[in-house]
């Protein structure tokens, strides 16, 4: 889970207005092709963010762990390329390098600015939270609830599928050495997790069949997420702002 | 898959087998759902191709109609078409929006295939069309032997399961 928890004005924001606001800087960010300013702008802006809300060092974490491989595949395509390019044609070989790096920081500024800006929304809600905040404004119950099911299986489905496999060690499966032994070793892992999942889906299924799950009409939330009137007009507002500022900057308009 | 450590994402094995127990729409539902729910937890990275792994389980549902999980070659056809066409769908993707790469070690092969001269998005869908198909085949085998070693209990109640495997509902006068 990338979430931290933490008690600042940042988490408390309702979830769908921050990454709302989130997504619409990044969209007028991503429209400016002329330059790399705008996205250094954002993911200044961003970094500022994380500091407000006490999670710089988990952020430049996780971008250390994300970013950084991918940057140095996108760096290392193009040095192979201009290399290969360069002895091919026998151009200056620092030239082409120059010309190919230039491209490279464009596009690796926006997927870093597309990564800060899905990291400092998620590691400043929980992704719970952010479900029940759209389930509570009228996103489909069915689907909320397949989010939200998800999430909360996901450490006990981990902690049985090491259960099932310390079982299968318990009865003399040998995870073997070599790629045919490790894979030998999925199936007994599989076929249990899987068919016990399928057991508890039909489980979950009768008990919302039996609270009334499936029934239409007006629905009452557990859950209260606090929000003036304005808030929702407020994030069509700023979305519609965003959709305009990019067919702007994109020559549209 | 940390348990066993395979070179293979079995990433969709859940994808699969949604699409061939509840049809083309679940598959594609699931695919989609789990990719944003994997981005939510491992990075934001994973969350575009929610796309393909949609296509994902909209081909399993539809492969399971035309009875993939009878046989093994069938199962085998059935994954390499899905791996072939998630491999064309996340190509342009992962070409746009990542120049390409994703930080893992397939990587390797799409700088490979642009040091030959390819183009960079059909140098990332040969990339795809390298791995995808051996891990949905994989993924599709996988699936089938599973269905097939379910309980007739668990099975009876999945008709689009039952004809995607060839299996007969047990009639209920059977019960002893």
């Amino acid at each position: 889970m990338i979430y931290v928890p933490a008690d600042t004005f940042v988490d408390r924001a309702n979830p769908l207005t921050k990454a709302t606001i989130v997504a619409a800087a990044l969209l007028v960010a991503l429209a400016e092709e002329s330059g790399p300013r705008p996205l250094l702008i954002f993911i200044a802006l961003m970094l500022g963010v994380a500091v407000a809300a006490r999670v710089l060092k988990p952020l430049l974490g996780a971008l250390a762990r994300i970013v950084l491989p991918i940057a140095v595949s996108l760096y290392v395509l193009q040095w192979v390329l201009a290399l290969v390019q360069g002895l091919l044609s026998r151009q200056s070989l620092g030239a082409l390098a120059l010309a190919l790096l230039d491209n490279v920081d464009v596009l690796g500024l926006r997927i870093l600015a597309f990564v800060t800006a899905v990291l400092v929304v998620l590691l400043t809600t929980h992704p719970g939270r952010l479900v029940q905040a759209a389930a509570v404004r009228g996103a489909p119950p069915g689907l909320c609830y397949a989010l939200a099911a998800a999430l909360q299986i996901i450490p006990a489905t981990a902690a049985h599928a090491r259960a099932i496999t310390d079982a299968q060690r318990a009865r003399g499966l040998v995870v073997g050495r070599g790629l045919w032994g490790r894979a030998r070793a999925l199936p007994p892992l599989i076929a249990p997790l899987l068919l016990s999942t399928l057991q508890s889906a039909e489980e979950q299924a009768m008990a919302l069949e039996a609270r009334g799950f499936s029934r239409r009409g007006p629905r009452t939330s557990f859950f209260e997420v606090a929000e003036s009137p304005a808030e929702p007009l407020l994030r069509w507002a700023i979305l519609a702002a965003a959709a305009l500022a990019f067919a702007h900057l994109r020559g549209w308009l | 898959m940390a348990i066993v450590k395979l070179p293979i994402y079995l990433d969709s094995i859940g994808t699969v087998l949604v699409g061939i127990l509840a049809g083309p729409f679940a598959g594609a539902l699931t695919g989609a759902l789990s990719n944003v729910l994997a981005g939510m937890i491992m990075g934001p990275t994973l969350i575009p191709f929610a796309v393909p792994a949609a296509a994902i389980g909209f081909l399993a549902g539809w492969a399971g109609r035309f009875g993939a999980m009878r046989s093994t070659p069938r199962a085998v056809i059935a994954g390499m078409v899905t791996g072939a066409i998630a491999a064309r769908i996340s190509a342009p993707i992962s070409a746009y929006l990542f120049g390409g790469v994703t930080g893992g070690g397939t990587d390797l092969l799409v700088i490979f295939f642009r040091a030959l001269g390819y183009p960079l998005e059909q140098a990332t869908f040969m990339q795809g069309l390298t791995v995808d198909p051996l891990d949905k085949v994989v993924t599709f085998l996988l699936v089938a032997w599973v269905l097939h070693a379910s309980p007739a209990r668990l099975l009876d109640q999945y008709p689009r399961g039952l004809a995607a495997t060839g299996r007969v509902a047990r009639a209920w006068s059977e019960d002893p």
